[in-house]
């Protein structure tokens, strides 16, 4: 069966600054959509809206064409990696995998660098593998949708690779909706593209509406 | 129970500083031996707002890891309310333990 998760009608101002005015998004279990934008149109708030931490004049959040007020409440779901590191400094990468019911051996096949590294704090780890971390636990638990935030940034393109692979793996049971500036990585595995502009979304067809959009030059 | 893991996990975070006012609360108490009736009041006050204080700065502080506790479904309300409940029940239990030593060695 595939779920739904769309957001429309939302309407957010910050005084007299109109950031989101005209938004339709629609993610599907199964597939990754992709979300570009230039810095401050609106991405993080966006998903800040539809996680229900942020509170927007208007807005229409819909699972299942049901409304629904907190999504962040429910991480069978909607889970949730934002642009910063979440995981607490002082837990081990053990800790961690516990806390989220996740399997050891499983992170060491995807990601070997972890061989020796499990029993170490997070803080212990580089700012890749810290990251690494971070998108594998929201990636692999178990959740209708997923948002990831920048989850390119700061990686390696060995590790990039390696999480595009991830998260095409993953995209059978879950649904992804991922905003990231790396346009090509995004572009390389998201089924649909939206781009906000203008506190607009776009639908993109290619690259050449980027470059028309303005979002890249070609 | 994973839930409760978590919950204690973050209160360990704010433990010290919430015992040391619970303390600073028994020794006032046992400094008015049989007048401690009389403050009372002021002291649940004072616990009520430092436990809002230390409770506001920590979340403030940590405001990113709140994130790591609501993907496990515990919401920052959760965290709040438990840890706060939790912590007055303690110095409950301390002031009526103060109360009867007070009592029995006025």
């Amino acid at each position: 069966m595939i779920h739904t998760l769309e957001a429309d009608g939302i309407q957010l101002e910050f005084g007299i600054n109109k950031v989101l005015s005209d938004v339709y998004l629609k993610c599907e279990t199964g597939k990754i959509t992709g979300l570009l934008g230039r810095n401050g149109q609106g991405k993080t708030c966006l998903m800040n809206i539809i996680l229900g931490t942020l509170k927007a004049s208007a807005n229409s959040i819909r699972f299942d064409n049901k409304m629904i007020i907190n999504a962040g409440k429910r991480p069978d779901l909607l889970l949730f990696l934002p642009q910063f590191n979440f995981i607490p400094r002082s837990l081990s990468v053990k800790q961690v995998l516990d806390d989220f019911l996740l399997n050891i051996n499983e992170l060491k096949n995807v990601f070997p660098e972890f061989n020796s590294r499990c029993d170490l704090k997070v803080n212990q780890l580089s700012g890749g593998q810290w990251r690494t971390l971070e998108i594998y636990i929201i990636t692999k638990s178990p959740s209708l949708f997923a948002m990831l935030d920048e989850p390119f940034t700061h990686l390696n393109p060995i590790q990039i690779e390696k999480v595009k692979q991830l998260l095409m793996e993953e995209k059978v049971n879950k649904g992804f909706l991922i905003t990231d500036h790396m346009y090509n990585h995004l572009l390389d595995v998201s089924n649909t593209v939206y781009l906000l502009k203008n506190g607009k979304t776009h639908l993109i067809k290619g690259i050449a509406d980027l470059d028309q959009l303005e979002y890249v030059r070609l | 129970m994973r839930a409760l893991k978590l919950i204690s996990r973050f209160y360990k975070q704010i433990f010290f500083a919430n015992f040391l006012i619970s303390l600073s609360c028994f020794y006032l108490l046992r400094q008015f031996g049989g007048g401690a009736f009389e403050i009372i009041g002021a002291l649940f006050w004072f616990k009520i707002i430092t436990v809002w204080i230390i409770l506001y700065s920590t979340i403030t502080y940590k405001k990113k890891e709140l994130y790591y506790y609501q993907n496990l479904g515990v919401s920052k309300l959760m965290l709040g309310l438990s840890t706060s409940l939790f912590d007055f029940f303690i110095w409950l239990v301390l002031i009526i333990i103060t109360f009867k030593f007070n009592d029995t060695h006025p």
